[in-house]
């Protein structure tokens, strides 16, 4: 909690802004993730139409962390291909992108979402 | 006072903050009288023990067998009730292996509470799809205190394996009268003690207890080293589980004696560095005082509930425990973020769900933070917490 903290500077600010965290009416893929050991949980809601991420939407529970990365990872998404959709928006890139560097138990955290969303493209 | 006698405490810095450690439920910090004689061990002592015969094995089996009598001095029991094993999740697990495996059978109830830790209900449940006995909750009131314990002993369980202190709310059972009231339908009482035995006085003919068990590293010791505590009745009757090296008195192509308890349990070549040292422990216990310990934790257990009080949404779980362990949650902010949060001023506090989760369930809530205090805590870490506390909650107005 020192100035250098990413957390305090960037992560809790991102966290009061989340873009995306609303309901959208037009969506064709509902996914729901959790990390049960947490609690942490997510719901995406996702409008793909040509295979193009048109809208996003999310409900999320849980910590700072799983959310700021949930939203980060929703603004990247839209108008991206939906398919390939984690090779064009990869963990690793928004993980550099956020700058903040996790411990492996918060990692988890961190790659809810992008375990969620590769849920949805298994399931469809 | 007793940080001085803690070397991690100035070795420690992070992000230009002293360590508070406040995590001493999962691990205690070590003192440097102990680790100075583990290295002593290592540099004079170290040879296999019982199996040699030369002086350096001599001493270092003596040693080995000093810290048994040193722990059976400790609990105000026999030696030959004491058994060496890796942790109280080892113990917990051997008991059930040796003894109740044999014990129960189909339909047999097994009595444990809402507020044990996985270690003693885990074992439990995997051996219960073997023998298909029965388990049970007792369960726990909103203060953490244990409700209708007495009606559930009317269903005549065979075995109650409960906590001594719960790892999360701090609630300290009472063992005494619990085994005195399972003893009369003839229950076995098991008793997990890591939580209990570097806080307060406990004294095993009191108990009277079947089992007790406990690890070494909660009280200051060396990991990988616990403590079984068996009745002698019972322990002369069990067969041991693993067998190889010196549990053995006698072997022949077809048959073999094993030596008495306790050593009958103690197959293969022992911790025997680990377990030497840990007399040393009991010893840096004894010279400030157990009673002296127990008061100390609870003077500044108050302390830290009467600051942690004034945080605005924080709620405090199993508040009147004063045994050293507070958890706690604050509206609006998950546990994890919390302890990110405080590690960056260097406060090592706990998150989640304390392998608790039937008890996190019965709370209704998913994780917590937990601050536990040891002797080496004092009221400027409580300071320090509280004030790194009411910055967090800062941040997410």
């Amino acid at each position: 909690m020192d100035n250098n903290s990413l957390l305090q500077s960037f992560i809790i600010e991102a966290y009061k802004n989340q873009k995306n965290k609303k309901h959208i009416h037009v969506y064709n893929i509902k996914q729901e993730g959790e990390n049960v050991l947490c609690g942490d949980s997510i719901t995406f809601y996702v409008n793909v139409v040509d295979d193009i991420v048109k809208d996003v939407g999310y409900d999320a529970k849980g910590c700072v962390i799983s959310q700021v990365f949930t939203s980060v990872l929703s603004e990247n998404m839209i108008g991206k291909n939906w398919s390939n959709i984690l090779n064009v928006v990869s963990f690793d890139d928004i993980y550099s992108s956020i700058g903040v560097s996790l411990s492996p138990t918060r990692l988890k955290c961190a790659k809810l979402p992008f375990e969620t969303i590769k849920l949805a493209l298994t399931e469809k | 006072m007793y940080k001085k006698d803690f070397p991690i405490f100035t070795n420690t810095k992070f992000n230009g903050f002293d360590l508070v450690y406040l995590d001493s439920a999962a691990t205690s910090q070590k003192p440097q009288i102990v680790i100075s004689k583990l290295k002593e061990f290592y540099e004079k002592y170290n040879a296999n023990i019982y199996r040699g015969i030369y002086k350096l094995s001599e001493e270092s089996t003596e040693l080995y067998e000093k810290t048994r009598s040193r722990v059976a001095d400790f609990l105000n029991v026999s030696s030959s009730e004491i058994v060496f094993t890796k942790g109280t999740t080892d113990g917990i697990n051997f008991i059930v292996y040796a003894y109740a495996k044999n014990k129960l059978k189909k339909g047999d109830l097994v009595l444990l509470t809402e507020m044990e830790h996985h270690s003693n209900i885990v074992p439990w449940q995997i051996l219960s799809k073997n023998i298909g006995f029965n388990i049970e909750y007792v369960p726990i009131s909103k203060d953490g205190k244990l409700k209708d314990l007495d009606k559930f002993l009317e269903f005549k369980p065979k075995i109650l394996s409960i906590t001594h202190v719960s790892n999360v709310l701090g609630s300290v059972n009472d063992i005494s009268y619990i085994s005195n009231m399972a003893h009369k339908i003839g229950c076995t009482v098991i008793v997990d003690g890591a939580q209990a035995v570097s806080h307060m006085k406990v004294d095993l003919k009191l108990l009277d207890c079947d089992f007790y068990v406990f690890s070494a590293h909660k009280m200051f010791g060396p990991t990988g080293v616990g403590i079984l505590y068996g009745k002698n009745e019972i322990l002369s009757e069990l067969e041991p589980i693993f067998g190889g090296g010196e549990m053995i008195s006698s072997v022949t192509k077809d048959d073999v004696v094993f030596k008495d308890s306790p050593f009958k349990f103690e197959a293969g070549t022992q911790n025997f560095a680990d377990v030497s040292v840990f007399s040393n422990s009991i010893d840096y216990i004894e010279n400030i005082g157990i009673n002296n310990i127990s008061s100390y934790i609870k003077d500044l257990h108050s302390y830290a509930v009467k600051k942690l009080k004034g945080i605005k949404g924080l709620r405090i779980y199993g508040e009147g425990n004063l045994s050293g362990i507070v958890s706690f949650d604050i509206n609006g902010i998950h546990p994890h973020d919390i302890a990110t949060l405080l590690n960056e001023n260097n406060i090592a506090v706990r998150a989640g769900h304390h392998c608790a989760q039937i008890l996190m369930s019965s709370l209704g809530v998913s994780s917590l933070t937990r601050c536990s205090l040891q002797i080496y805590n004092d009221k400027s870490d409580i300071d320090k917490l509280v004030s790194s506390l009411d910055k967090i909650v800062s941040y997410f107005k």
